[in-house]
């Protein structure tokens, strides 16, 4: 594909000033001034609560938008503008260069038809093979993701496999055609604890395998921190911090942040009297209420903060932080230590 | 005095579903004793009967075999009348509030239900326990003339406890409470419900999938597998006290940011999955082998009996003796 002047090669999707509204007598703000990218190979987490914003991000990319959605800004997907494209090349897209994972793989399978044939559907669609050649390319993909005796398994309905199995196929149809994106929607919500682990481990195998990129969208940070190179935290619609993984979930600089890891127990350790609990609830804030949408429910809040609201500042390293009072240094925990004497 | 004995006293309770031959044994052979004030965490993955137990615990489900002593009295030879007249002192919270309540009726309204239905209050004393219930889980009173959909997920909860403690409970089953809210709202809705605990003195059995959120909560935590009992231990100090192969993967398999960036480091492989799918048969021996990495002769022929590691801790595993603490299944 030829690439326009100065446009990054190894760039696979990028979010420009990205704003979703839903029209329904008035308009509701979903997404607000959304900037990310995705490079080839990478993992981008995309973390936040219900309602944040983050499933209609993923469905913004793929133009899976109800038609009262108004969109705002640039999708660029391989150098290509998503919003410019007309129906039939989208469609090429969708599960072509570009596949989709949902959180519940039985409501997204079809229980009429056979595993083999959901994969050979999409194989015929995107790839031209056919009959046996089809057949056996899908047998190869699901031996790919894990699945024993795939030669048999390919005459299997979704019913008959279990919540992992029906995960790991779902998987295998999404990487059928060989994606450069593959948006994965909290892909391990519904799953038990050990069979999560196995889901995230097959995911970065299969990237590293196929050096794909994954948009990973989970309120779950756990999860999120076992496959992310970067992570973007989202807040009522806007990112309120992004940086490399590692860092941000080590060392949270934007009070939501470090809310959101601080609120989960752990199993070892000493036990504690309360979990910290970040007080109210995401409908306290919105898109486009006045001043930080967070600060009805930050510990840290001050004057100002329900005024203007704060840009979205470089604090280094490749990091960004939504809040009046990040800076290079400021770091919510070491502050609510500081409260706290 | 009382207070010395269990409020629940379980004993080799067992649940079938389907009859003959090809009943399948949800429930398989579990005892256990619940002491007033305590919480009980009860662990597994789904399908392990969890839900099923407690539901038979509360005579929701009539159990196959063996017996419940609630306060003293046996559950399972009541008649209907009878178990009606006892249900307002046994609760149950559900997973998903938006659909355990009630859409067309007011909040007030779904409060004062059970105090009718219990004959526990009418009126003008109705509403003042309806007030002070909405109080105790930090709801304005307000909120009684309000309808369902005008509360967000963990509001929607908080509504949901109120209407299990109206009626004055003692124990309380919790059934994944707080599974489908939010993480920060988790917090909040688990902080609750210690308190509540305290300033009602409550017994709760609770049940999640969540091994942290279980420790956090619970005194005691069941960790169930496939219908039985795996292990039973306080949960101060389950990680490292833990002797069953299947509560340390179920350890292992407990994720936090921190360590979960730690284990990235490790070789990539795509592991078969069929391995860790419970098993659709129900196998002579322990339910366990197929999965478990120690198995033996006998796991495959004698089921484990549940024995006392010590006071407190139970364990049923042949090999648990030679299994050295904190070695991962």
């Amino acid at each position: 594909m030829k690439q326009p002047y100065g446009i990054d090669r190894d760039e696979v999707l990028a979010l420009e000033d990205l704003s979703v509204g839903f029209v329904h007598g008035g308009t509701s703000t979903v997404l607000a001034h959304v900037s990310l990218s995705i490079r080839r190979g990478e993992t981008l987490g995309l973390v936040g609560e219900s309602g944040c914003g983050k499933s209609t991000l993923g469905r913004a990319v793929m133009r899976l938008l109800p038609s009262n959605a108004a969109v705002d800004g640039e999708i660029r997907l391989l150098g290509r503008d998503v919003r410019a494209m007309d129906d039939r090349e989208i469609r090429r897209l969708r599960g072509g260069s570009v596949a989709m994972i949902f959180q519940n793989p039985m409501s997204a399978l079809n229980p009429v038809l056979t595993i083999g044939r959901q994969i050979t559907e999409a194989l015929e669609t995107h790839t031209g093979l056919r009959g046996r050649a089809a057949t056996a390319r899908a047998v190869e993909l699901l031996h790919l993701v894990g699945i024993g005796r795939p030669v048999d398994r390919v005459h299997d309905y979704p019913h008959q496999l279990s919540g992992g199995m029906r995960q790991r196929a779902m998987i295998a149809m999404a990487v059928s055609c060989d994606p450069k994106l593959l948006i994965a929607d909290e892909p391990t919500t519904a799953l038990d604890v050990t069979v999560q682990t196995q889901i995230l481990d097959l995911l970065a195998a299969l990237q590293e395998k196929l050096s794909m990129a994954i948009l990973f969208i989970s309120h779950d940070m756990a999860a999120v921190a076992s496959v992310a190179d970067r992570v973007a935290v989202m807040y009522a619609g806007r990112i309120v911090e992004q940086g490399q993984a590692t860092a941000l979930l080590l060392d949270p600089a934007h009070p939501y942040t470090s809310g959101l890891l601080n609120s989960v127990p752990s199993v070892d350790g000493a036990k504690l009297a309360r979990l910290q609990a970040i007080p109210g609830n995401v409908s306290a804030g919105s898109a486009e209420a006045a001043g930080c949408s967070f600060h009805p429910r930050c510990r840290f809040a001050v004057t100002g903060c329900d005024a203007e609201a704060p840009p979205l500042a470089d604090i280094g390293d490749g990091r960004a932080s939504r809040c009046w009072l990040a800076t290079e240094d400021w770091r919510p925990d070491a502050a609510a230590r500081g409260l706290a004497t | 005095m009382t207070d010395a004995s269990p409020l629940v006293s379980v004993s080799d309770l067992s649940v079938e579903f389907g009859g003959g031959r090809r009943a399948f044994r949800a429930v398989d052979g579990v005892s256990f004793e619940l002491m007033r004030g305590e919480t009980l965490g009860v662990i597994g993955e789904s399908g392990c009967g969890k839900s099923t137990l407690v539901r038979a615990v509360l005579q929701l489900l009539r159990p196959a075999g063996g017996s419940v002593l609630f306060k003293g009295r046996e559950l399972t030879r009541l008649g209907g009348r009878e178990l009606r007249r006892m249900r307002h002192q046994m609760q149950m919270i559900f997973q998903d509030p938006r659909s355990s309540l009630d859409p067309r009726w007011s909040v007030g309204k779904t409060l004062r239900e059970p105090l009718a239905v219990h004959g526990i209050a009418s009126g003008r004393e109705a509403d003042r326990l309806v007030d002070e219930m909405l109080e105790a889980v930090a709801l304005p009173s307000s909120a009684g003339t309000r309808y369902p959909h005008e509360f967000s997920g963990g509001q929607l909860q908080r509504i949901a406890i109120a209407r299990a403690l109206v009626v004055k409970p003692e124990l309380v089953v919790c059934d994944e409470p707080t599974a489908s809210l939010d993480v920060s709202v988790q917090a909040q809705v688990v902080n609750l419900l210690s308190e509540l605990q305290e300033r009602f003195g409550l017994t709760y059995i609770f049940i999640s999938h969540d091994l942290a959120i279980v420790r956090h909560l619970a005194h005691r935590v069941m960790i169930m597998y496939f219908g039985r009992v795996a292990e039973i231990l306080p949960s101060e100090d389950i990680a490292p006290a833990a002797r069953h192969p299947y509560t340390r993967t179920l350890l292992s398999a407990v994720r936090d940011p921190a360590s979960a960036i730690q284990r990235r480091a490790r070789t990539l492989d795509i592991a078969p999955a069929e391995a860790l799918e419970l098993p659709l048969l129900q196998p002579d021996g322990c339910y366990y082998q197929m999965r478990c990495a120690h198995a033996e002769a006998r796991c495959r022929s004698v089921t484990p009996t549940l024995d006392e590691v010590e006071a407190s801790h139970s364990v049923a595993c042949h090999r648990w003796r030679s299994l050295a603490q904190g070695t991962a299944a």
